[in-house]
């Protein structure tokens, strides 16, 4: 059984509600619940309703029974419990008939079979009729209600008299059980339409179901009067918001048959209210509202998102995390006087993290001329505070370095004067700070070179030596370098960096003279020993001569004698290879370019080393820059070791002896290197290269002073010498010249700036 | 003298010059004479004939004598052969190492000995003649101490001087 039929039956029937739940020993809301069709009928009631039906019609007809109905065989009849209890015209109703031979196992199988039985029909046209006439009802109005008339004949009509019902400035529909609007007042057709007969959610909301949940369900049943807020659709079909207010309409005996809606439209106030609610939440500021108890009792979204959702009912608890009121605290002053107070406030984030924010408080509402409301609205400036701080802290940093560093530094400002002028610069300088910044232009101190290479256009430059003049007029010798600088491409000042280097000039030229008499002291001893082997020599010549002639051996005599001479020309060369070694101590370092060094060197030797049967390979790199060199004296160094080299393959055993001579710069190293593949140098050999009057050449060749004329000079000039050699494979001597250590030229030593 | 003829002494000395003074002051004391420039041709020398004893010079290209020494060890019948270190270098940065090696060690025990250059004749002749076991030439005859003297004079430092007044003494 259904609802309806449910429904019909108790209209039928002509019972209220009440009166139904009485009758069926069940409770009003079950009725209600069976009439909405929330709940199912169940069988039992199905039963008793159809039951309380076919009673009362038989009063007005008799039903015939189902024998004679359906003509029965006598048989079958005599074993059905309708015969039994002789009970025809409610076979439906007894359980276990055996209609057509079948017996059916429960009440809803049965009733499916009975509900299209003959029998069954004129209880079934009761309640279609009932159905029928509820439907019917529409059109003829009162049928279906006890009293109903009124509405359309009582109030309803005296309102429409006074034209009150269309005058309020509020929709009004009445609506039934059905959720039909039977009526409703012109501002309810002008706002939603025509409604004459419409489910109420049609109209309202152009749904084609009940809301899912519905105000009118809920005061139909408790009576109790509703107010919503709900949305729609207007007659235009736009969304609008309705403030509804439910109301019963009951009957002479208390039944709710009908519910009054009245609606105020609130569209417009809804949208301006979303409009501020997102200005609100979306504001890059944190809003909240503060009561006199410092409550806040509205926050808006982004104060949430930064504090947490929840996070403390006291505006110190939510902005700081702490438990008692603020010492400053601006919401206070705003109570005390009523005016908006701004100030800067530190507090913590949801996640403990520090959140600075300048928070603008102001009165919000007034009662009695007490402020009853703060609103605080705060700007996060976190970010700009950090930022602030970084930034001075950088500063300081470097305030702190160009104040502590120990190079010199003078800075001068777009009009040239200068502005930074550092502990160290004043320390080299010694001009008084106060006579410096501020008061004289960068052009006095910078060295000439700095201004003419930033008037080049040059934005960085970097001197090894320039020279500055001091506050008493000294001259300070200086490697320096310096920046013009720019922002945005915009000339703001230039800056220079230097170092006092007289110290370090001093200790390098210690260096090299220490090494010089190192060198001049190795020598003298060399040299006595020299000297100590010549007379030997002499002396030797001479005993020869005279065992010579006490023997009468001329031979013995003649060896003797050019025992002597060996030994005197080897004095004379000894002398001439000292003094070159001890010649003058100064250097004549002029720029000159390492390639032609190297070629006058192979223009001297390529002749020689071919006539010995060498091969003879150069790898010269051109275009290496001008250095200051003394280029004779290097000359001579190169000679030596190509000498050397060609000696080593001449007392070699290689079939294929080779000479490689290169000349290449590598990160400001100049670099001549003399390759060979002759005979290379053992153990004991390497030991004593650079030692005087060493000489693996045999008496009468070389005097061993030649790598240590070499050494010498290429220790002058701040180079190097360096060897590789392997006993039988030959070997390879280096010298190299860093350009930073490469003496001043001439021209540089006159123009130092 | 005719211990002296017997025994044959090789030279090996790099420099012409030490080497034809040596052999002209060997040759004057009546020794058989064989001469080197270096260690490779003194084991050529040897090979060929076994000298009685090898003066030999330390510092030397190609094979110098501490590197020959050490060839000599190895073989036991050269390996006695008596060797006298004649070097300017004992003391210099060239031969001090091989020098304090050999005397570290203990190679230079008798009757291996070593005499610095500048080298007197006398004395040279007297370090060989110890180290084959002869008699020294000593005390015969005034020529003799003249040259023994001369000798110390030419070297005369305080402590020359009063070996000089000793051999006076004698």
């Amino acid at each position: 059984m259904d609802s309806k039929e449910f429904l019909s039956i108790r209209l039928n029937l002509k019972k209220t509600q009440k009166e139904m739940a009485e009758l069926l020993g069940t409770s009003l809301r079950s009725i209600q619940s069976f009439e909405q069709g929330w709940r199912k009928i169940p069988n039992e009631t199905e039963r008793q309703v159809l039951y309380v039906l076919v009673m009362r019609s038989t009063k007005e007809q008799s039903l015939k029974p189902c024998w004679e109905l359906e003509r029965c065989p006598q048989d079958k009849k005599e074993h059905c419990p309708a015969w039994e209890l002789d009970s025809g015209h409610l076979c439906w109703f007894i359980n276990g008939t055996i209609c057509k031979g079948r017996a059916y196992s429960d009440w809803s199988e049965k009733m499916e079979f009975c509900r299209e039985c003959q029998v069954f029909q004129p209880i079934k046209q009761l309640y279609d009729r009932a159905i029928r006439r509820d439907q019917d009802g529409l059109n003829e109005g009162q049928s279906l209600f006890y009293g109903g008339d009124e509405i359309k004949e009582g109030k309803s009509e005296k309102w429409r008299s006074f034209d009150l019902f269309d005058q309020v400035p509020t929709s009004i529909a009445i609506i039934d059980r059905k959720y039909r609007i039977v009526d409703a007042n012109k501002r309810f057709e002008d706002t939603f339409g025509a409604c004459n007969g419409k489910k109420c959610f049609e109209v309202y909301k152009g749904r084609k179901r009940r809301c899912r949940h519905c105000v009118a369900s809920e005061t139909f049943m408790d009576g109790v009067t509703r107010v919503s807020r709900e949305q729609g659709q207007d007659i235009k079909g736009n969304l609008n918001h309705y403030l509804v207010h439910t109301s019963p309409y009951r009957d002479l005996e208390g039944n709710i048959t009908h519910i009054i809606e009245m609606s105020t439209d609130i569209t417009e106030k809804v949208r301006v209210q979303n409009e501020y609610m997102t200005i609100f939440d979306n504001v890059p500021c944190y809003i909240t509202v503060i009561d006199r108890n410092f409550k806040v009792v509205k926050s808006n979204r982004q104060f949430q998102k930064t504090f947490g959702k929840d996070p403390g009912t006291h505006c110190f608890e939510s902005y700081k995390k702490q438990k008692d009121i603020c010492e400053e605290c601006p919401a206070m002053a705003v109570f005390r006087d009523g005016k908006t107070h701004n100030s800067l406030q530190e507090g913590y984030d949801k996640k403990g993290g520090k959140v600075v924010y300048m928070v603008t408080a102001t009165p919000y509402s007034k009662e009695d001329g007490q402020v009853k409301y703060v609103i605080e609205m705060a700007i996060d400036v976190t970010q700009t505070f950090l930022l602030e701080r970084h930034l001075k802290e950088a500063r300081e940093f470097h305030q702190i370095m160009i104040q502590s560093t120990l190079t010199g530094i003078i800075a001068d400002n777009k009009d040239g004067i200068i502005n930074i002028y550092n502990p160290s610069a004043k320390k080299m300088l010694n001009y008084p700070t106060n006579k410096v910044v501020n008061k004289i232009p960068g052009e006095k101190l910078y060295p000439r070179n700095f201004l003419s290479a930033i008037e080049e256009g040059d934005d960085t430059v970097s001197f090894r030596e320039g020279e500055l003049t001091d506050y008493k007029g000294n001259k300070v010798p200086i490697a320096f370098s310096g920046v013009r600088l720019k922002k945005d491409n915009e000339y703001i000042g230039k800056v220079m960096f230097f170092q006092d280097i007289s110290k370090i000039k001093q200790l390098e030229s210690e260096i090299i003279e220490a090494e010089r008499l190192a060198a001049v002291g190795q020598t003298v001893a060399g040299l006595a020993h020299g000297i100590k082997n010549v007379l030997m020599g002499l002396e030797g010549g001479m005993y020869v001569v005279n065992s010579g002639m006490n023997r009468g051996n001329n031979e013995l005599v003649k060896q003797g004698w050019d025992m002597l001479q060996n030994n005197i020309e080897k004095i004379s060369s000894f002398v001439k290879e000292f003094l070159n070694f001890a010649r003058g101590t100064t250097l004549k370092a002029e720029l000159t370019d390492p390639y032609i060094i190297a070629t006058d060197i192979v223009d001297l030797y390529k002749d020689t080393i071919a006539q010995s049967g060498i091969r003879f390979i150069t790898k010269l790199e051109e275009g290496i820059d001008k250095a200051a060199m003394d280029a004779k004296a290097i000359h001579t160094c190169i000679a030596n070791l190509i000498s050397n080299a060609i000696d080593a393959c001449l007392v070699s055993d290689n079939k294929n002896p080779t000479i490689e001579f290169s000349l290449f710069e590598k990160d400001g190293n100049i670099c001549y290197e003399v390759k060979d593949n002759g005979f290379g140098m053992d153990y004991e050999v390497k030991k004593k290269v650079f030692t005087s009057f060493f000489t693996t050449k045999g008496s009468g060749q070389g005097t061993g002073l030649g790598l240590l004329t070499t050494r010498k000079i290429v220790h002058e000039h701040g180079g190097k010498v360096s060897f590789e050699s392997t006993l039988g494979k030959g070997s390879v001597f280096r010298i190299e010249f860093l350009r930073n250590r490469l003496p001043l030229s001439s021209e540089e030593k006159n123009n130092p700036l | 003298m005719d211990d002296v003829k017997k025994k044959t002494i090789l030279v090996v000395d790099d420099e012409p010059d030490i080497q034809l003074f040596l052999k002209t002051v060997l040759e004057d004391a009546g020794f058989n004479v064989m001469a080197a420039n270096n260690g490779k041709h003194a084991l050529e020398r040897i090979k060929e004939c076994k000298p009685d004893l090898i003066s030999l010079d330390l510092v030397m290209p190609k094979m110098g004598g501490v590197k020959l020494l050490s060839y000599l060890q190895k073989n036991p019948e050269w390996s006695k052969i008596p060797f006298i270190v004649v070097t300017a270098h004992a003391h210099d940065e060239l031969g001090r190492e091989d020098f304090m090696k050999l005397k570290a060690e203990k190679v230079l025990l008798s009757p291996h000995s070593y005499i610095e250059k500048p080298i007197m004749p006398s004395e040279y002749i007297e370090k060989v003649r110890e180290a084959l076991g002869l008699e020294a030439v000593g005390n015969s005859g005034t020529e003799d101490l003249k040259t023994r003297v001369r000798d110390k004079l030419k070297i005369a430092t305080k402590d020359k001087l009063q070996e000089a007044l000793k051999v006076l003494g004698e």
